[in-house]
């Protein structure tokens, strides 16, 4: 991703997501190197919905992988809500995951065996402090939200792929998150399924007030972001 | 061959055996496990997923095979008669021994699910993720 702009905030609100000078070189098979992120600064704020574009190649997901914690920088800073990510351990990095980031990626990646309440329940099993009383009724509200309450107790396989991946997006929001990342979210999907999808990233966006950061190599899904 | 050293081959073969399945089962689901690392599921919750198999496969083999043991045992000593007609030999089930069995092949397993478990949990998200 070549010195890619800086996004500035667009509305005066709580920082979620705030990247400084970030650089991602990888040195796999490479005497120096290659540098795909140039230094990013990058500042969302809550109700944010930023599209990042692309050719394959260009960084993107890499990008997305340092805002959702899964990897590091080579150097600069990452703050989510308000949290450097510097020098906090694994544990402390994971939390700071679970607690304030959904993500939605291109291939659905639920998990088959489950239905699609307890994919969606999944991120809530892990947090030890939620009430275990609350959890199935929490994904069941989230499944309602995405139009899949006749879907609920259906293993996940047997659902279309758009029908999949608004399961995916449910489970991306289990945890209330202040930032939603979706890489390629509409990619396998085709153009209605697409629509509909995108459709429901802008209604958490509005609804919620989540911060959606959009990753995608196709300008035709991607409307106008704010 | 003394009693004692049946008893360590059979433990290590059992060991092998759990640790050689959720080795396999750490690749088939390594990019189950960069799922539920990205949802917020932290190394040590992954690593007692597979320590907990492991300890369960430990304790079901040893209960399943007590079980089959016992129904065999009677069985066989209801079938297999001397020729007066009495029992060949005395059956003796001691519970005590029953729990040891349990106990120890639970702890077999779970050491054996060591390895594995922090395999899985070590795994990077990113690489699980993408395969």
């Amino acid at each position: 991703m070549a010195d890619a702009p800086s996004s500035a905030p667009t509305s005066a609100g709580r920082p979620v997501v705030q990247l400084a000078n970030v650089r991602k070189s990888y040195s796999v098979g490479l005497p120096n190197g290659t540098e795909v992120l140039h230094g990013i600064d990058l500042d969302l704020v809550r109700g944010d919905f930023c599209a990042v574009m692309g050719p394959s190649g260009s960084g993107k997901s890499t990008l997305l992988n340092i805002i959702g914690l899964l990897d590091q920088p080579t150097s600069g800073t990452v703050a989510i809500s308000g949290v450097p990510t510097a020098g906090l351990d694994d544990s402390a990095l994971t939390r700071l995951c679970g607690h304030n980031i959904g993500f939605v990626f291109q291939y659905h990646h639920l998990l088959t065996a489950f239905t699609a309440l307890e994919n969606v329940m999944m991120p809530i099993l892990g947090d030890a402090g939620f009430p275990t009383a609350e959890m199935a009724t929490r994904a069941s509200a989230l499944l309602d939200s995405v139009g899949l309450t006749r879907w609920r107790d259906q293993p996940v396989g047997q659902l279309s792929g758009g029908q999949e991946q608004r399961v995916a997006v449910a489970r991306a929001l289990a945890m209330r998150p202040a930032l939603l990342l979706a890489d390629e979210p509409t990619g396998n999907l085709d153009t209605k399924s697409a629509d509909v999808v995108f459709a429901l990233l802008r209604e958490v966006n509005v609804a919620e007030g989540t911060t959606v950061l959009f990753v995608s190599w196709q300008s035709a899904v991607i409307g106008p972001s704010t | 061959m003394s009693n004692n050293s049946i008893r360590f081959f059979v433990g290590l073969s059992v060991a092998f055996g759990i640790a050689s399945v959720l080795v396999v089962s750490v690749v088939e689901k390594s990019r189950e496990i960069g799922i539920l690392r990205a949802m917020g599921i932290t190394r040590g919750q992954v690593m007692r997923i597979f320590l907990l198999q492991g300890g369960l496969l430990g304790f079901g083999g040893a209960l399943v095979g007590s079980v089959i043991r016992s129904v065999a045992l009677t069985v066989w000593q209801k079938t297999m008669r001397s020729a007066d007609g009495t029992p060949m030999f005395e059956l003796m089930f001691s519970g005590a021994l029953f729990g040891w069995t349990l106990a120890l092949a639970t702890m077999t397993g779970l050491l054996a699910a060591f390895a594995p478990a922090r395999r899985a949990a070590r795994l990077d998200p990113v690489e699980a993720i993408n395969g």
